[in-house]
């Protein structure tokens, strides 16, 4: 096989591949990345078992083959050659690359392509179009509440739901939940499927990369599938049942608070500096015109904020670990957020003021 | 009676403590049944009630949804730790006038050893403790029962006797006469699956427990047969234990014969976590960790722990949690010579831990 190609334009191909590239394996074939020229178009792929990956890039096809190279080593010298022309060029058994440019050459050995397990057919039937940034949102949004404990493997992914007009991610540890929704076009009947935490981090990142607005998902036989102009992403879905997110969304609201995002946020991380030292609890007040953030560290000092809140209905005392209202108000997207309690121990829940497409549930601490 | 050294013991216990603080801060309560404990709207329970809503049967650890139904006319308040917290040290610093030798039970209750103070100042175990009394009320406007005696199970019996308000002496002969009559429960380390298991097979009082056949005790209670039979006649060497904070709560049991019968097994292990459970409650502490423990026949000895997705004090999630890992501990049917559970990692009044969303 023989490839020429620009190194500007290969490497952010490269590195998008080569991030599904997991550095421990126990099968050494899967720390490479599998290159491949054939109909004129050159494709890198890379997988983990979980997730699966097919970029093409940009270049040309002088002789059609196939090489899987180490990921590390062809990335880390592919990024650092200058800008301009590079070929890559099969050793004899075709377990090895030359790459080439300028006056330099690299020899790198790697493993035949024969070696790299088939990747199979990206499904192409029933596939639901998306826009990419809505696509993204619903990931973001969403995926910082995923479960990294491994013995409730149905809360390690989020749940994806499409019925109806709309699309939802849902994903929650057992302490908060987030659920971000979209609108969805042309699908019909309902689907649903667990998403690995870990792909949807690379699916996040994948599609920040990506040009292309119209995007196509399907799931189909265990397999999340999403495929835009020249990449092809599939992860395996978690089986199991996810729990059922909408009897934890409270409804029975008994005080209702809306807040300056930015202002409280910065409270809360301010606060979290002593609060750290106290199990990250800190107390919020919220009565007449303010909320009142109160944390206390035996050994280091006391907190006492206040900030300016309109709170309707009952006036509430409640706790909550600093870290969880953090990340879900850092999330929450919107200028002003709207902070509703059912009571002190019972849950909370955060969403954009005046919208309903974004909820973040957050449970309290109780006192012993 | 037993050849060890006569002591002066004193439990003293605070009267509906978390009721009668919130009573003392709003005088609008005084005089009104009053019920200390979460909202029936979240399924919370009675932490303590006022002696006026004790009248209509509202008992702690009830479900405050039941308690209301009981006396519709109770006002509900939210616990407010912090403040009992306070007036428990302020009560503290009271006793600690009178002795180092002072184990606090739990946020409103505490044996006191004065039997040195006894020696060098003089002044009689009665005396101090009615002092004791009339100070506290004094410094915190709330009134505590007291109980004085040789020692920890008859001074606790004691103060138990005249609630609320009360005071009481129990010397060895008033206690003979007590004892017998008195329901098998009011033993410590006898919680209310232990009194089930025995009240079906008659033993419903003191006196039923001591004419107990040594060998039937001996395999209901394992090595613990031989303290309850000492508890029974109203012999207790257990030292008041100062400033030990307490780390682990436990029961362990080892068995006459080597057991195979895992139904036995685990009917021992409810057993504990019956106590267990008890013990945490008087503590008002919550075990975020379980830990079996097992001996074997031949002396191998095991420990399994597990780390609770919630902390608790209730005895059926403390079982649970103890049949499964002894299940882990030992598969299939090794005959067990020992066998114990214990809890740790607490929570104490005022500690926050994080709720968990119901699955």
């Amino acid at each position: 096989m023989k490839l020429a190609f620009k190194q500007e334009q290969i490497t952010p191909v490269l590195q998008t591949v080569q991030r599904v590239v997991s550095p421990r394996t126990t099968l050494p074939v899967l720390t490479g990345v599998l290159i491949s020229g054939k109909d004129g178009k050159i494709t890198l792929s890379a997988t983990d078992h979980e997730i699966a990956i097919e970029a093409e890039a940009p270049g040309q096809v002088i002789e059609e083959g196939a090489v899987v190279l180490p990921a590390r080593y062809l990335g880390d010298i592919v990024r650092r050659i200058p800008g301009g022309d590079v070929t890559l060029e099969t050793g004899p058994q075709g377990k090895s690359a030359t790459v080439r440019w300028g006056r330099s050459h690299y020899v790198i050995h790697g493993f035949s392509a024969e070696e790299f397990p088939t990747l199979g057919r990206f499904g192409q039937d029933n596939m639901i179009s998306l826009n990419r940034k809505e696509l993204r949102e619903l990931v973001d949004r969403t995926v910082f509440s995923v479960s990294h404990d491994e013995t409730r493997p149905m809360l390690t992914g989020a749940l994806l739901e499409m019925e109806d007009g709309k699309i939802r991610l849902v994903a929650t540890d057992g302490v908060r939940m987030a659920l971000k929704e979209g609108p969805l076009d042309g699908a019909d009947g309902q689907k649903k499927a667990i998403i690995p935490g870990r792909a949807l981090t690379e699916l996040s990142r994948t599609l920040a990369e990506l040009v292309e607005e119209n995007i196509l998902v399907g799931l189909d036989g265990g397999q999340f599938i999403l495929q835009a102009k020249g990449i092809h992403f599939r992860t395996r879905t978690i089986d199991g049942q996810f729990p059922n997110y909408r009897q934890v969304i409270p409804k029975d609201i008994k005080t209702s608070a809306i807040l300056q995002t930015s202002e409280y946020l910065a409270a809360c991380e301010r606060s979290s500096v002593l609060a750290q030292e106290g199990g990250h609890a800190i107390r919020l007040d919220f009565k007449g015109d303010t909320l009142t953030i109160t944390a206390n560290a035996p050994e280091v000092g006391n907190v006492q904020e206040e900030i300016a809140a309109t709170v309707g209905g009952e006036n509430m005392q409640i706790a909550f670990n600093v870290k969880y209202l953090i990340e879900g108000l850092k999330n929450i997207g919107a200028d002003e957020v709207d902070f509703q309690m059912t009571g002190p121990i019972s849950p909370a829940v955060m969403k954009a003021k005046g919208r309903e497409d974004l909820v973040y549930v957050i449970l309290p601490l109780r006192t012993v | 009676m037993d050849g060890q050294a006569r002591r002066s013991i004193i439990h003293l216990d605070m009267d509906a403590f978390f009721a009668s603080v919130e009573q003392l801060d709003n005088p609008a309560l005084r005089g009104r049944p009053v019920i200390v404990g979460g909202s029936p709207r979240s399924r919370g329970v009675v932490s303590t009630a006022s002696y006026e809503a004790r009248r209509f049967g509202v008992r702690s650890a009830m479900p405050t949804g039941r308690a209301l139904a009981l006396c519709p006319t109770a006002v509900l308040v939210t616990p407010r730790i912090q403040r009992y917290v306070e007036i428990s040290r302020r009560v503290r610093r009271v006793l600690d006038d009178y002795t180092d030798l002072i184990e606090p039970v739990s946020i409103d209750e505490a044996f006191l050893d004065v039997t040195a103070t006894v020696a060098t100042t003089g002044r009689s175990a009665t005396a101090i403790a009615r002092e004791i009394k009339e100070r506290v009320a004094r410094e915190t406007g709330l009134t505590a029962s007291v109980g004085v005696a040789p020692n920890k199970l008859l001074a606790k019996l004691a103060s138990d006797l005249k609630k609320p308000n009360g005071f009481v002496v129990l010397d060895e002969a008033a206690a003979e006469r007590l004892l017998p009559e008195m329901p098998v429960r009011q033993l410590w380390g006898i919680g209310a699956k232990t009194e089930m298991s025995l009240n079906r097979i008659g033993v419903f009082t003191i006196g039923d427990l001591r004419r107990m056949d040594e060998g039937l005790l001996a395999r209901l209670f394992g090595s613990r047969a031989e303290e309850l039979a000492l508890l029974a006649r109203g012999i207790d060497h257990r030292p008041v234990e100062p400033r030990q904070e307490v780390k682990s709560i436990g029961a362990e049991t080892t068995f006459a014969d080597d057991v195979r019968d895992r139904e036995r097994l685990a009917s021992a292990l409810g057993g504990f976590a019956d106590e267990v459970a008890e013990r945490l409650r008087e503590h008002r502490f919550l075990a975020r960790t379980v830990t079996v423990k097992v001996r074997l026949a031949d002396f191998t000895s095991l420990t399994r722990s597990q780390t609770l997705p919630q902390p608790t004090d209730e005895e059926d999630v403390l079982q649970g949690a103890a049949v499964s890992l002894l299940d882990r501990a030992v598969p299939g049917s090794h005959p067990i010579r020992l066998i114990g559970l214990a809890v740790s990692n607490f929570l104490r009044p005022g500690d926050l831990y994080q709720a968990n969303l119901p699955f």
